[in-house]
């Protein structure tokens, strides 16, 4: 069976070793500029789905430094002593936090229980780790019994245990034991709640342990423990009122790295909600995404991922191998070619449409030879991005509702294109509108002629991933299966290109993908992802409009403090899920105000056929975004759409607000 | 180890026919407005029956007169606990209509019964003749969170290095991915129903589950036989099944990673039939999976379809038969 390079799904999760093995160096810093492992600053890493969040704090856990300590043959003590901190990954999906809520129990007493539990799961991890390093001969110097005495003396009880690592570790999952099935079954033992004796209260071994290690234990000395407390998004927001504790008392030898989701980080408020923390107070926050998608080198960074891929697959693949010489790519000639290569009444549908909207003029109804004249003198086979270009510049003359001038103009556009084509031009009309519309043009024959419009080729992938590596990863696998599937041959070997028909279908089921891995959970709000949907729709019909209103129509802007509270919800939440990326903030047109900028998750730009540069803004009215945002609003959203296409398509009923020197650039 | 195929089931065609089950003290069964659910229940003779419904379905003719309890969508347990505990079992013959409850509370009922000594005791399940947008059907909606099922679930621990997660894959891709993601770091096995209910839908279930694919693991598609198999009908061969997959997995395990070493939680996620879901009760029962490490997952959704199949094809009635509760 062959597998596929790509292949990130597994039926389980990467083991520690695969981690090591599958790690690509970001600036040969492996992540140290995010997780800054020397610094005892708490951070909160906020990352959405495929970010790499998981491997980036797996990769500064314990096990992580010993695999890499032992590929640098290295002894672990030696290794571990060069190192300002030992990582402790917890990952809290593993708690089924869940469990501590209901059951007609009160919430000061699952509070209770939740920080108790909280405090045995620590626990346990620490101890496991003492146990290894003392396995590999890294804490020989270490008096157990003393350290153990020690970590008892936490506790509100004696406790009934020997004096060793074992022990302890065994005695701390017992307690585990006792009270998971308290809270389990309580209900099944005629109790009307948990029964538990606590024997921790808050933070005791969480900040008792590391303190012990460092006056006990001669490695710890100058050290943090630094938890990596992983998936933050599965706790409620009482639980997670408990880790904020955690954050903003914590002891200096100790530190947290909590990882989250966008929308994982349900307050900042610590327990009783007394107390509230910071960014940049209290801890310091990164949003991986971000920083992903702002590094100067993040084409690379994918690049080295997919290449390290392929190198450890099991494909033969040649010396000096590139990927991005084995991914097709599609020109723009390459798309004019298959347009043009078709038949002239799907080719050149432009003027089909044209003729038939001139034929629809009513009263101003130009006579069919007049509309033929009009045709002839636009078309320019030459250059089909010139003609295309004509058929906007008559639209304009349309638009205008000079329809007696319009042979006049076709014989001025016509004079000016080969002016433009034979000597570039720049005093016409077409230099003007293809400086900017250049690629609208030819995706709008692309998309007139019934050929997919390009997204790929490597660098275009890239884009689409959207500094989330996860993306990219997904749909080359997919794109990879659909090849061997259709054509028996592995792309990759013997210089087969990984073809833009299998990009495609890679694409499309990425984007399936994508809305179910960032489905949104009823409880948040019902069916926000129609906003979604409408929005794609607007961009996609202003885009595609006979004159559209921007160039490269890809990013929007909304003021959402105008929007009504429950279309803010939605707008927040699909933020926060991750459909709609911030950009930065531009400045509103005839206004010295900034404005924020959004733009929707690139791996959906393919679904809608926008634009991938990030050029032509669309900001939204106040009535354009609460009928985009509020759910409910269906028929409002789709007269407004009819509405506002109207400024954009023949015939030009409704003016747009104000002309510009080429057409209608906003309105 | 308990061989579950010994357990007996019958087989009914004829909804008529289901008077040949005699006659019980308790009928308990779980209200939708649809003719699985009204059909079987006209043709059991009881002494008594109780009715679970949603406040929807409250003022429904057809529960004129019933003992009827209004349950909440989710988390209604304790009225469920209370209107069981109400009623005398000692001795009694008792028959559960599977059909309209929804997993969670279905199988939170049967914990309630087991905890409360009855041990012995008939579920009926009433197959569709088909589903009515086939492999399109969708059976739930505005999914919610992924929960562990109140009553079906186990002690765990910080050890979670070598999870298992069983999901019974149903037809609903989504609430597959919404229960693998909840455990990513869980090694995942899907369980089928074969043979399917009908023919066609076995089919069906692989095409749907496969859009689960990027959450479960391609293992799982890419070697179709590392999958488990039971019949969609047959709870007892399901948890047999279950039983059988773990044993070897166990050996795997074992094999690989020292004698030791076992799995440090089993979760199973009942998102297919009824007859699968009752498997994985029956096996987390006969495990006495509350005092070990095995839990039940479901997720949560605020909209359950009720009016999704169309007909009436075999009637099943499983005995079922669990250990001295301890």
């Amino acid at each position: 069976m062959v597998s596929n390079p790509f292949d990130i799904t597994k039926a389980v999760d990467y083991t520690d070793e695969e981690i090591f093995k599958f790690w690509v160096n970001m600036d040969g810093q492996n992540f140290q500029n995010i997780m800054k492992p020397s610094s005892p600053m708490p951070m909160m890493i906020v990352g959405s789905k495929g970010s790499g969040k998981t491997h980036i704090m797996k990769y500064y856990s314990y096990e992580l430094q010993k695999i890499r300590i032992q590929h640098e043959k290295k002894k672990l003590r030696e290794g571990l002593s060069a190192q300002k901190s030992i990582g402790v990954y917890i990952r809290c999906s593993g708690f089924n936090a869940n469990k501590f809520q209901g059951k007609g129990v009160d919430e000061k007493k699952w509070t209770a229980l939740y920080g108790y539990f909280w405090e045995l799961w620590v626990g346990e991890r620490l101890i496991r780790m003492l146990l290894d390093l003392k396995e590999n001969g890294a804490i020989d110097d270490c008096n157990e019994t003393e350290v153990i005495k020690e970590i008892k003396s936490l506790f509100l009880e004696d406790l009934d245990c020997e004096d060793t690592f074992t022990a302890m570790r065994n005695k701390l999952l017992d307690l585990q034991k006792d009270l998971d099935y308290q809270v389990q079954n309580f209900m099944f033992l005629d109790q009307a709640a948990p029964v538990v004796r606590i024997l921790l209260s808050v933070n005791r071994l969480t900040y008792g342990i590391p303190v012990i290690l460092s006056e006990k234990v001669e490695l710890f000395k100058n050290k943090y423990v630094m938890y990596l407390i992983d998936e933050l998004e599965n706790f409620t927001e009482k639980q997670q009122e408990l880790i904020q504790t955690l954050l903003r008392e914590k002891p200096v030898q100790c530190t947290f790295r909590i990882g989250t989701r966008p929308y994982g980080i349900r307050t900042y408020k610590t327990l009783g909600g007394i107390e509230e923390n910071h960014d940049g107070s209290e801890f310091e926050k990164i949003v991986l995404d971000d920083v992903l998608r702002r590094y100067d080198k993040y084409d690379q960074y994918i690049i080295d991922i997919c290449e390290n891929r392929l190198h450890n697959s099991s494909l033969s693949l040649p010396k000096n191998f590139n990927i991005k010489d084995y991914i097709e790519t599609q020109t723009s000639q390459d798309i004019l070619g298959k347009v043009y290569s078709k038949k002239e009444l799907q080719s050149q549908s432009y003027f089909v449409r044209l003729v038939k909207n001139l034929n629809s003029l009513g009263k101003s109804k130009l006579p069919t030879k007049d509309i033929d004249i009009i045709v002839d003198n636009l078309r320019f086979e030459q250059d089909r991005i010139i003609e295309r270009t004509n058929v906007f510049l008559i639209y304009r003359k349309i638009r205008d509702k000079k329809f007696g001038e319009l042979i006049k103009t076709s014989e001025s556009i016509k004079e000016s294109a080969l002016r433009y084509y034979t000597n570039g031009d720049s005093d016409t009309d077409q230099h003007a509108f293809l400086e900017k519309y250049r690629q609208d043009v030819v995706d709008a024959i692309a998309r007139e002629g019934r050929v997919d419009i390009p997204y790929n080729g490597m660098d275009r992938l890239i884009q689409l991933s959207c500094g989330t590596p996860r993306t990219i990863l997904r749909l080359l696998k997919s794109a990879f299966d659909y090849q061997y599937f259709n054509t028996n041959k592995l792309p990759f070997e013997e210089n087969r290109l990984l073809s833009c028909k299998s990009q495609k279908a890679g694409i499309d089921n990425t984007e399936d993908w994508f809305f179910e891995e960032n489905r949104i959970p009823s409880s948040e709000q019902t069916r926000v992802i129609d906003s979604v949907i409408r929005l794609g729709n607007f961009l996609q019909a202003l885009r595609f409009s006979d004159l559209p209103p921007q160039c490269a129509i890809n990013i929007f802007s909304v003021k959402i403090e105008d929007l009504s509270p429950k279309a803010r919800r939605t707008f927040e939440l699909l933020q926060r899920y991750s459909y709609f990326i911030a950009q930065d903030n531009r400045r509103e047109k005839n206004s010295d105000n900034k404005t924020q900028v959004f733009q929707l998750n690139a791996i959906l730009i393919p679904k809608w056929e926008l634009a991938l540069s990030k050029r032509g803004l669309i900001e939204l009215n106040k009535e354009e975004a609460e009928l985009i945002f509020d759910v409910d609003r269906q028929q409002e959203y789709d007269d407004m759409l009819t509405k506002k296409l109207k400024k954009y398509k023949f015939p030009f009923t409704i003016e747009p607000d104000y002309q510009s020197d080429l057409f209608g650039q906003n309105d | 180890m308990i061989d579950y195929t010994y357990f007996y089931k019958q087989k009914f065609s004829i909804v008529e026919n289901l008077s040949e089950l005699g006659h019980y003290d308790l009928f308990i069964s779980s209200f939708l407005d649809i003719e699985r659910v009204k059909e079987p229940s006209l043709n059991i003779e009881r002494n008594e029956e109780l009715w679970f419904a949603l406040e929807r379905d409250s003022s429904n003719l057809f529960l004129q007169n019933k003992r009827l309890v209004i349950l909440e969508m989710n988390n209604d347990y304790q009225k469920i606990m209370d209107a069981i505990k109400s009623i005398e079992l000692a001795g009694k013959r008792i028959c559960v209509d599977a059909t309209g409850f929804s997993i969670h509370y279905l199988l939170f009922l049967i914990r309630v019964l087991y905890y409360l000594g009855v041990k012995k005791f008939d579920v009926i399940y009433t197959e569709p003749q088909k589903y009515k947008n086939d492999e399109e059907t969708e059976f739930s909606d505005k999914f919610d969170y992924v929960t562990q099922i109140t009553g079906m679930s186990g002690s765990h621990t910080s050890e979670t290095e070598n999870d298992l997660l069983i999901i019974a894959a149903g037809y609903d891709h989504g609430r597959i991915v919404d229960v693998a993601n909840s455990k990513k770091h869980a090694t995942k096995a899907l369980l089928f129903g074969f043979p399917s209910i009908s023919p066609g839908m076995f089919q069906e279930n692989i095409l749907r589950a496969f859009k689960a694919e990027p959450a479960v693991g391609s293992d799982c598609f890419n070697d179709m036989g590392r999958n488990i198999y039971a019949p969609a009908y047959d709870p007892f061969v399901a948890a047999q099944a279950i039983q059988d997959y773990i044993e070897h997995c166990r050996k795997l395990l074992k094999k690989e990673k020292g004698a030791s070493v076992d799995f440090t939680n089993i979760y199973l996620a009942p998102l297919s039939t009824k007859p699968h879901a009752l498997g994985m009760a029956l096996y987390f029962m006969w495990e006495r999976g509350w005092r070990n490490n095995i839990t039940l997952l479901y997720p949560l959704c605020h909209e359950y379809h009720a009016d999704n199949s169309v007909g009436i094809a075999r009637i099943w009635n499983y005995k079922f038969e669990l250990p001295e509760y301890v």
